[in-house]
C-alpha cells in the first residue's frame, strides 16, 4: 500500500510541477512596460498619435533646438566664445568636423522615418479619413523641413557648388527615403541623392501637404502654430524657394504664408513694444508660424545643453559680438528687446569674459527660459519677419533695390528703426542691407551660416575674434558625414576633400 | 520532450520499494587522535540516507531511527581530515561506533556543494574552488565578495569602490563577453540572486545581504562540468554561498564585540603649497600670478606670498573612521530541530567625510524532520543598509577624489567667520568640496530578504525528492538631497528613486544514489525549475526648497521629472545529471539543463547546455605505489553554457518595439525602438578544462592545478545599421571572445606537532584574453577610441600614441607618429595597441600560525600586468595652474634648455601652442598597477577552557586584525586596486584595523 502511495504522490509532484509548464508557454507571457509592439504602435488611435507626438518631440534634443538655432550664429560672425566657456568653441573656428551635422544626422532620420510611418506604414482605416490625412500632411511638412536642414548641412545648393577647389562641381544631397524601415531588411544601405532631386522631393512633400491642408474640413484645420499647417508648409516653401534662387516663386509664398497666417492664427509683425513677447513663452507669440512648444518640466535639454544655458541663463558660452550690436541704429528696439548686460543668473553674478567679444559685456536674451524651469525655451522654426526678409531678398533679384528696400522699410518701422533710402543703395548693397536685416532680426534663429552658404559667399568671422574667414571652396563649408555611417551605409559617399 | 521525461520519471517511480519499517540506532563519541580530546560540534552523517548528527559538548553523537541496512558513515570537521566507515544497522539494535578524528590540512575529503546537491571532494570531476567558514573566520570582510578575493584561484576580483559596503567586478577566468556582463551567477542556499541591484548613487555588493560570520563555505563553479547544470546563465560562472546549519547537540551561544578604525590608504602626492607658487610664478610672471590668479581665490594681487593659506585639502576630506559590531549567533537544536539564529548589526564610518555604512542582519535557519522520511530545511535572513556615500566614478567636480585635484593649495573651505568660502574654486560656492560634503545628502538604504524552504523525501534508501521554494525580494531606495546652497540652479533639490525586485526560484529533484556489484556507483538527478524576476521601478525628482532645514520631496514647490517602470524575466529549465563512479578510480559526470527564457527571440527561446566531465583517481591505481602521494586525481571536461545577459541588457531585447518616449502638448510620445530578432539568443560558452589535484605527505601538501581555454561566441553586439533607416542598430549573436589560462592554488602544513601548527596557502590565475571575432568583417567596436575592442586584441587592449618624451631643447612634448618618427601632434592614424587594463596573474597567499590558543593569519593578494589610466589626475594636468593643485612630479617640468627630463615645460594657462598637450592621452599616462597588498592581519588568542569556565564562558577569544594594511605598486593613481582600466574620481581602498572579542555561552 505504501508503495503505491509514494509512487502516487511522487508521480503528482513531478506532474504538477511539469504538467503546469504546459506551461512552456509560461515564458511568452512577459510583456515590457515602457513598449507596445510594432504592430501594435501602428494599428491604434492612441499609438498613432504618439508616433505623431515623437515626430515632433525630436525637435527638443539639443540638435534640433540649440544647434539648430544658434550654430549657424557661431558658425559665423553673430555670436563668439566667452573667455573662459568652451560651449560651441569647434564651430566658432570652423574646425574640421565640428559642424552641426553629426549631432543631426540621427535626429533627422528618426523624424524622417517617424514621417514615412504616418505617411506610409500605420494600418489603412483606423483613424477617421480627415485625421488621418491631416497627419500626412504634417508629417510631410516635418519630412520636408528636416530634409531641408540635412541637405543644407551637407550638400551645397543646386547649381551653387564652388567654381573651384575639392567641392567644384560637387552636387550630392544626401540619402532620401519615403518608405518606412518596418523590418531589418529594409534597413539597407541607399545613396545620396543629387541635390536637385532632393529638393524636388521637398517640393513635392510641400505641395501635396498643401493640398490636403487645404482641402480638410475646417474642423481638421489646425488653429494652432505648434504643428504642421498650410500656414508653415508655405512659409517653408517660400525658403525652400530662396534656397533655390527661385525669387518669384519665394515671394509669393511668402506672401501666400503672412496672409494665411494672419487669418488663420491672428499673426502679424510685432510693434516695437511686442519684440520680447516673440520669445517670451509667457505671451503669445504675436508673428507665430511654426513654433515647437517645450514643456518645461519633461521637455527641457536641460542645464548643459539648452539655448538660455547657452546664452542667458549660466554659462553664457556665445555672446553676440560687437560686429553684430554695432548694425543696430540707436533707436532700433531690438536691441533693447533682445540683450541685456551679461549676468549669470543662477550664479547670481557678472561671469569674466563677456567684454572681450562686445565692448559692454552684453547677452543675447531671445532665450531666456521664461517658463518655470530655467532652460526651457519653444523653439520658433518660422516667423512673419523672415516672410518679410524673403520677400525683400527676393524682390530685389526680381523687381530691383527700390521694391526690396520698402519691403525692408515695412520690417524696419515695426522695429523702431530707421527708414531707409533707396536712393542710397545699388543692388549689392541692397543686397548687402538685406543680409545686415536678416543678422539684425534673425540672430539665433538658425539662418546666417546658411544665407552666407547659400549665396556662395565665404564664410565671414567677426572682427576681432581671432577666427579666420573661411572662404566658399574650402571644404569646411560643407560638414562631413558621420564617418561611422561610411562603414555601414556602403553606398554613402563622403563629402569631398574628407577622407 | 517534457511527456518523455514524465513517462521516465513514471518508471523510474516503479521501483521505489516498500521497506522502510525496521529502524534501528547508532551512536559514538568522537577524539582527536593525537590528544585525545572530545570533540563537539563534528558532523555524522550516513551519506547514502542523508540522515545525521552533530556530536554533543562530551563528543558523542546519537542518529536515532535509521533504516536497516548498510550505510557510509562520514564524520568531517574542521581542521580534521574526513573519517569514512561502513556501519551495518541492525533492527531494534544500537550500534556503538566511536571515531577517532586526525588532525590535518583541508583535504580531498572535504565535503563539497556543488550545483543542487554536494559531492566529496575526491569525487568531483569539474573544476570548483571553494573557501570555507574555517579560512574566513575573523577575516575583516564586509560581505562575501571580498572573501574570495586571492582564495580562489581564476577568480579576480576588482574592487570596484572602497567605501564601506562597495562591491567588486568579480570576473571568474577573464571576460567572456563584451556587452552581456561578465558577473556570475550568486546563488545563496539555492536561492539565486538578481543580478539587477545597483545603485546609481554609490557603490555597493550585490551580498551585502548576507553577514560573512554566517557563511559555511563559499564555492565558485569554473569550468563547463560543474557550471553547465545553470545552463544559460552559467557562462561567467556560479558562486554558491552557503550559510551555516543548525547541529544536533548542545547549543552554542557566541557573542561578539568588535571596534575599529578606517584610516585613508590611498597614494596622492601633490605639489607642496610653496611649490605650487612657485610653478605658477614661474609660469605666469608673478604679475599675472597675482592680477589675475590671487583675486580668484579672494586675496588681494598684493598679499604677501607669506600670507596666502597653505591649506591641505586631502587631510579635509578624510578622516579617522570609527567602526562598531555586535553580532550573536546560537546553534544547537535536538534529533527533530535543529537550529542556527544569527543577528548581527555594525556601523562603520568611512575614511571620507560622509561616508558610512550601517547594516542590520538577522538569520534564521531551521531543520526539521517531520517524518522519519520528510525533512524540511528553512533558511531565512532579513537584512537592511544603510550607506551614505560620496559622488564617485566619473569626471564630475563633485566628486571628493575630484576635489583633491582640483582645489588649489591656496584655497580653503571656511572664511573666518564660518561661512562657506565662495572663492574656494573657479567652480562657484556650490562646488566648494565642504558645501558638497556637508550638504548633500546622498544616501542608499536596501532592504533585502533571502529565504528558502526546501523539503526532502527520502523515498526509500537509494531514492529521495528534493523541493525548493526560494525566493530573493530587496528594495532599495537612493536619496539624493542637496539644499539650495548645494544646488542653486534648482534652488535645492531632492532626487528618489525606489526599486522593488521580486526575484522568485522554485525547484523539483528526484535524486538516485546507489551502488552496484561494490564498485558501480552511480547517482543521478533530474529535475525542473522555474524563475521568475519582477522589479519595478519609480523616480522623481523635487525642487526649488524655501530653506536649508527641510529635505523630504513635500518641503519642495515643483517638481523636476519623473519616472517608473516595470520589467520582468522568465526561465523555465528540465535539468539533470548523471554521476558514475567506478571503483573510486573512474569518474564519469554527465550533467545538462534544457533552458527555456522569455528574454530571447521566438525562435530561439530553448536551448540546450550539456558538459561531461572524467576524472581519474590515479592515486587508487593498484600500480601506483608512490607512498608519499596520498591522492592524485587527473581531470578533464569539455562543456556548453550560455549568458542571457543579466541585468545587463533589456529583457525584451529580441521584440520589435515602439517605446514611450518624449512628449508634444500633452501627447506621450511612441517611438521606434528596436527592430525584431525572433532569432536573438544567449551568448554561448564552449570551455574544455583539464585538471590535476593532488595530496603528498599525509595531505599537508595539497594542491589543484587547472588549464583551461573558454570561447564565447554568439556574442550579443548590436549590428550597426544605416542611420538613414531610422534605426542605428539591431541587437544579434555576433562576435567571438576567448579566454585562455593556468590556475594553480595548494595548501601546506610546514609544521605539525602537538602543540604548533604553521600552515600556507597560495593561489595564482593566469588569464589571456582576445577578442576574436566582431560584427560581419568589422575590427574595432568602439573606433577611435582608447579602449576600442579590437580583434586580435585583449578587450581591454588601450589603442593611444606612443608617448616619446621631452624635447630637451624646448620642453615640448613628443610624440611617436606610425612610422615611429617624432611627432608633435599625433593623430588617429598614430595610434599603436598596448598592454591592456586586464591583469595577466592575479591572486593571493596566506600563511597561518597556531601554538597553543594563540593563531597568527597574514594574507597578502596580488596583481600582475593589468595597464590603468589615472584619468582624473591626467585630466586636471591640462589647466595645471587655476584648475589644478598639481602633482609633485610637475617639480621635474622642463625649465631650460638643454634640461633632459620626463616632464614637458607648463605653459600658461595649459595650452601648449606648438604641440599636442601633455595630457594627451598617450602611452605615458598608462601605468602599470600592478601591486602586493598585505589585504589582511588577524592575531587571535583563545582562552584555556579552564580559564574561560572560571567566569562561565565555556570559551573566549579576542583578535586584533587589520585590512589593507601596506601596498607595494608603482601606480600613479590612488589606488591600483580600484583602478580598472579607466579610473576616474575612484574610491580607494581604506585602511581598517579592528579589535574584537568573542565569547563562548
Amino acid at each position: 500500500m505504501r508503495f503505491f502511495a509514494k509512487t502516487t504522490v511522487v508521480t503528482l509532484a513531478l506532474l504538477v510541477v511539469l504538467q503546469g509548464c504546459d506551461f512552456a508557454d509560461v515564458i511568452k507571457r512577459t510583456e515590457p512596460s515602457t513598449s507596445v509592439s510594432q504592430e501594435t504602435a501602428l494599428s491604434s488611435p492612441g499609438t498613432i498619435r504618439g508616433i505623431r507626438a515623437k515626430m515632433y518631440d525630436r525637435f527638443h534634443s539639443a540638435a534640433f533646438s540649440t544647434d539648430w538655432m544658434l550654430g549657424p550664429a557661431a558658425q559665423a560672425d553673430n555670436t563668439f566664445i566667452r573667455t573662459g566657456a568652451n560651449r560651441m568653441q569647434g564651430l566658432n573656428f570652423n574646425n574640421r568636423r565640428a559642424g552641426i551635422g553629426t549631432g543631426a544626422w540621427n535626429n533627422i532620420y528618426s523624424a524622417i522615418n517617424d514621417a514615412n510611418l504616418l505617411i506610409g506604414g500605420i494600418q489603412e482605416d483606423v483613424l477617421p479619413e480627415a485625421e488621418r490625412n491631416r497627419l500626412e500632411a504634417e508629417a510631410r511638412f516635418i519630412r520636408a523641413l528636416t530634409l531641408h536642414h540635412a541637405t543644407r548641412i551637407f550638400g551645397y545648393e543646386p547649381g551653387m557648388s564652388p567654381s573651384s577647389g575639392p567641392g567644384s562641381g560637387f552636387d550630392l544631397g544626401v540619402v532620401i527615403r519615403t518608405s518606412p524601415t518596418l523590418s531589418p531588411d529594409q534597413a539597407t544601405s541607399k545613396a545620396r541623392a543629387p541635390v536637385s532631386e532632393v529638393y524636388s522631393q521637398i517640393e513635392t512633400d510641400l505641395t501635396t501637404a498643401i493640398d490636403i491642408f487645404s482641402s480638410l474640413p475646417s474642423g481638421e484645420k489646425s488653429q494652432s502654430p505648434n504643428f504642421g499647417t498650410e500656414v508653415s508648409a508655405q512659409a517653408l516653401m517660400a525658403r525652400v524657394q530662396l534656397y533655390q534662387r527661385e525669387w518669384g516663386n519665394a515671394d509669393q509664398r511668402a506672401q501666400q504664408a503672412l496672409d494665411l497666417a494672419n487669418s488663420r492664427f491672428g499673426s502679424s509683425l510685432a510693434g516695437p513694444g511686442e519684440l520680447d513677447a516673440i520669445f517670451n513663452e509667457t505671451s503669445s507669440n504675436p508673428e507665430a508660424i511654426f513654433t515647437i512648444d517645450t514643456d518645461p518640466l519633461t521637455e527641457s535639454v536641460g542645464v548643459n545643453l539648452a539655448l538660455a544655458a547657452f546664452t542667458s541663463k549660466e554659462w553664457m558660452a556665445q555672446i553676440p559680438t560687437q560686429d553684430l550690436l554695432d548694425l543696430y541704429g540707436p533707436d532700433d528696439a531690438r536691441r533693447d528687446a533682445w540683450y541685456g548686460p551679461c549676468f549669470d543668473d543662477i550664479v547670481g553674478a557678472a561671469p569674466g569674459g563677456c567684454a572681450a567679444v562686445n565692448e559692454n559685456a552684453i547677452e543675447l536674451q531671445k532665450y531666456e527660459g521664461e517658463q518655470s524651469t530655467p532652460y526651457a525655451d519653444d523653439y520658433i522654426h518660422l516667423r512673419v519677419a523672415e516672410m518679410y526678409l524673403i520677400q525683400a531678398e527676393a524682390r530685389l533679384n526680381t523687381s530691383g533695390v527700390s521694391a526690396a528696400i520698402s519691403r525692408l522699410n515695412d520690417l524696419r518701422s515695426q522695429r523702431g528703426a530707421s527708414q531707409l533710402d533707396p536712393a542710397n543703395f545699388n543692388f549689392d548693397q541692397a543686397y548687402g542691407e538685406i543680409l545686415a536685416e536678416r543678422r539684425r532680426e534673425l540672430v539665433a534663429e538658425g539662418h546666417r551660416y546658411f544665407d552666407l552658404k547659400r549665396l556662395g559667399r565665404d564664410i565671414r568671422k567677426a572682427p576681432g575674434t581671432g577666427a579666420s574667414d573661411v572662404p566658399f571652396e574650402d571644404i569646411r563649408v560643407l560638414d562631413d558625414i558621420p564617418s561611422g555611417q561610411l562603414e555601414v551605409n556602403t553606398e554613402l559617399v563622403q563629402n569631398p576633400g574628407y577622407n | 520532450m517534457i511527456k518523455r521525461i514524465l513517462a521516465s520519471v513514471v518508471f523510474l517511480s516503479l521501483f521505489v520499494s516498500g521497506a522502510l519499517a525496521q529502524t534501528g540506532q547508532i551512536t559514538g563519541k568522537i577524539t582527536d587522535t593525537e590528544t585525545g580530546n572530545v570533540l563537539p560540534g563534528v558532523n555524522v552523517v550516513l551519506s547514502e540516507i542523508n540522515q545525521g548528527a552533530a556530536t554533543n559538548a562530551k563528543g558523542v553523537f546519537t542518529i536515532g531511527e535509521v533504516p536497516v541496512g548498510t550505510y557510509t558513515l562520514r564524520a568531517s570537521f574542521v581542521g580534521y581530515q574526513a573519517y569514512e566507515a561502513e556501519v551495518t544497522i541492525e533492527e531494534g539494535e544500537v550500534v556503538t561506533h566511536s571515531i577517532e578524528l586526525q588532525p590535518g590540512a583541508v583535504g580531498l575529503d572535504e565535503v563539497v556543494v556543488t550545483g543542487y546537491g554536494t559531492q566529496q571532494e575526491a569525487e568531483i570531476s569539474g573544476s570548483i574552488s571553494s573557501v570555507s567558514a574555517d579560512e574566513i573566520q575573523n577575516v575583516p570582510a564586509q560581505n562575501a565578495q571580498q572573501l574570495l578575493q586571492g582564495r580562489a584561484a581564476g577568480v579576480t576580483l576588482t574592487s570596484t569602490s572602497g567605501n564601506p559596503g562597495g562591491g567588486f567586478e568579480v570576473n571568474i577566468r577573464g571576460e567572456g563577453s563584451i556587452n552581456a556582463g561578465n558577473e556570475p551567477l550568486y546563488i545563496v542556499d539555492g536561492v539565486q540572486l538578481s543580478t539587477n541591484q545597483g545603485s546609481a548613487l554609490t557603490d555597493r555588493s550585490p551580498l551585502n545581504a548576507i553577514s560573512p560570520g554566517n557563511i559555511e563555505s563559499i564555492e565558485v563553479l569554473k569550468d563547463a562540468a560543474a557550471a553547465s547544470i545553470y545552463g544559460a546563465q552559467a557562462a561567467n560562472g556560479v558562486v554558491l554561498i552557503t550559510t551555516k546549519s543548525g547541529q544536533q547537540g548542545d547549543v552554542q551561544t557566541t557573542i561578539d564585540f568588535e571596534g575599529g578604525i578606517r584610516t585613508p590608504h590611498w597614494n596622492h602626492n601633490p605639489l607642496s603649497p610653496q611649490e605650487w607658487i612657485d610653478m605658477n610664478v614661474d609660469v605666469l610672471g608673478e604679475n599675472v600670478f597675482r592680477a589675475g590668479y590671487l583675486p580668484l581665490f579672494g586675496y588681494a594681487p598684493d598679499t604677501p606670498f607669506s600670507e596666502l593659506r597653505r591649506y591641505d585639502w586631502e587631510e579635509y576630506i578624510s578622516r579617522t573612521g570609527a567602526h562598531r559590531k555586535v553580532g550573536f549567533s546560537a546553534n544547537g537544536g535536538g534529533e527533530t530541530t535543529q537550529f542556527f539564529l544569527s543577528g548581527n548589526w555594525s556601523n562603520t564610518e568611512g575614511a571620507v567625510r560622509a561616508v558610512a555604512y550601517e547594516s542590520y542582519n538577522f538569520r534564521a535557519n531551521f531543520t526539521q524532520e517531520l517524518t522519519p522520511s520528510l525533512n524540511i530545511d528553512s533558511k531565512l535572513t532579513v537584512s537592511n543598509q544603510d550607506q551614505p556615500g560620496v559622488c564617485q566614478d566619473g569626471f564630475f567636480i563633485n566628486c571628493p577624489f575630484s576635489a583633491i585635484q582640483f582645489a588649489v593649495p591656496i584655497s580653503y573651505p571656511y572664511l573666518d567667520n564660518g561661512d562657506y568660502n565662495p572663492n574656494q574654486s573657479i567652480f562657484g560656492l556650490n562646488n566648494n568640496p565642504a558645501v558638497v560634503l556637508n550638504e548633500e545628502e546622498r544616501s542608499v538604504d536596501v532592504t533585502q530578504i533571502i529565504g528558502s524552504i526546501s523539503p526532502t523525501y527520502q523515498i526509500n534508501s537509494w531514492l529521495r525528492l528534493n523541493g525548493q521554494l526560494g525566493i530573493d525580494w530587496s528594495q532599495r531606495r537612493d536619496v539624493d538631497h542637496e539644499p539650495p546652497i548645494a544646488d542653486p540652479g534648482a534652488g535645492g533639490s531632492t532626487y528618489t528613486s525606489d526599486q522593488t525586485i521580486t526575484n522568485l526560484t522554485t525547484n523539483l529533484r528526484l535524486n538516485a544514489n546507489r551502488t552496484f556489484g561494490d564498485v558501480h556507483n552511480v547517482s543521478a538527478f533530474i529535475g525542473s525549475e522555474y524563475r521568475r524576476e519582477f522589479e519595478t521601478n519609480n523616480a522623481f525628482s523635487v525642487e526649488g526648497f524655501g530653506n536649508p532645514f527641510l529635505s523630504v520631496p513635500s518641503a519642495g514647490t515643483q517638481s523636476g521629472g519623473f519616472g517608473g517602470a516595470n520589467t520582468e524575466f522568465r526561465l523555465l529549465s528540465l535539468l539533470g545529471s548523471v554521476d558514475y563512479n567506478f571503483d573510486d578510480r573512474y569518474i564519469l559526470t554527465l550533467s545538462g539543463r534544457y533552458d527555456g527564457s522569455s528574454r530571447f527571440g521566438a525562435n530561439q527561446r530553448w536551448g540546450l547546455f550539456p558538459s561531461a566531465a572524467l576524472a581519474w583517481r590515479i592515486s587508487q591505481e593498484e600500480f601506483f605505489t608512490f607512498d608519499s602521494v596520498d591522492e592524485l586525481k587527473l581531470r578533464l571536461s569539455y562543456g556548453i553554457t550560455g549568458n542571457s545577459g543579466g541585468g545587463n541588457f533589456d529583457n525584451f531585447a529580441a521584440r520589435g518595439l515602439y517605446n514611450i518616449s518624449g512628449s508634444y502638448l500633452g501627447q506621450s510620445g511612441i517611438a521606434p525602438g528596436q527592430l525584431a530578432n525572433p532569432q536573438l539568443t544567449w551568448e554561448e560558452k564552449r570551455s574544455i578544462n583539464v585538471g590535476l589535484d593532488w595530496g603528498m605527505w599525509n595531505n599537508r601538501f595539497t594542491g589543484t592545478l587547472d588549464l583551461y581555454r573558454e570561447t564565447s561566441s554568439e556574442l550579443l553586439l548590436g549590428r550597426p545599421l544605416p542611420v538613414s533607416s531610422g534605426y542605428g542598430s539591431i541587437l544579434g549573436n555576433v562576435g567571438e571572445v576567448q579566454n585562455r589560462g593556468i590556475e594553480v592554488s595548494f595548501q601546506t602544513v610546514n609544521i605539525q606537532t602537538q602543540s604548533f601548527r604553521w600552515s600556507t596557502r597560495f593561489t595564482a590565475g593566469l588569464n589571456q584574453n582576445e577578442v576574436l571575432e566582431l560584427t560581419g568583417d568589422q575590427q574595432e567596436l568602439n573606433g577611435g577610441g582608447a579602449l576600442p575592442i579590437a580583434v586580435g586584441y585583449s578587450q581591454e587592449a588601450w589603442h593611444v600614441p606612443r608617448w616619446a618624451g621631452v624635447n630637451p631643447a624646448d620642453g615640448r612634448p613628443m610624440f611617436y607618429d606610425e612610422n615611429g618618427n617624432i611627432t608633435y601632434f599625433p593623430d588617429q592614424a598614430d595610434d599603436v595597441f598596448f598592454d591592456g587594463g586586464e591583469e595577466d596573474v592575479s591572486g593571493g597567499f596566506g600563511t597561518r600560525l597556531n601554538y597553543q590558543g594563540l593563531s597568527l593569519d597574514v594574507f597578502f593578494q596580488y596583481s600582475y600586468g593589468a595597464t590603468a589610466l589615472p584619468n582624473t589626475e591626467r585630466a586636471f594636468l591640462g589647466n595645471q595652474s587655476v584648475f589644478s593643485s598639481g602633482l609633485s612630479f610637475l617639480t621635474r617640468r622642463w625649465q631650460e634648455p638643454g634640461e633632459v627630463t620626463d616632464v614637458p615645460y607648463v605653459p600658461a594657462g595649459g595650452v601648449y601652442p606648438n604641440s599636442s598637450g601633455f595630457n594627451t592621452l598617450s602611452t605615458y599616462w598608462l601605468y602599470d598597477a600592478s601591486y602586493l597588498r598585505l589585504k589582511s592581519a588577524t592575531l587571535s588568542y583563545s582562552l584555556p577552557s579552564n580559564l574561560a569556565e572560571k567566569v562561565s564562558l565555556s570559551g573566549a577569544r579576542i583578535y586584533v586584525s587589520g585590512a589593507n594594511l601596506i601596498t607595494w605598486t608603482s601606480y600613479l593613481g590612488l589606488d591600483p586596486e580600484v583602478a580598472g582600466a579607466f579610473s576616474e574620481s575612484s574610491y580607494p581602498s581604506e585602511r581598517q584595523l579592528n579589535v574584537g572579542i568573542e565569547l563562548d555561552l
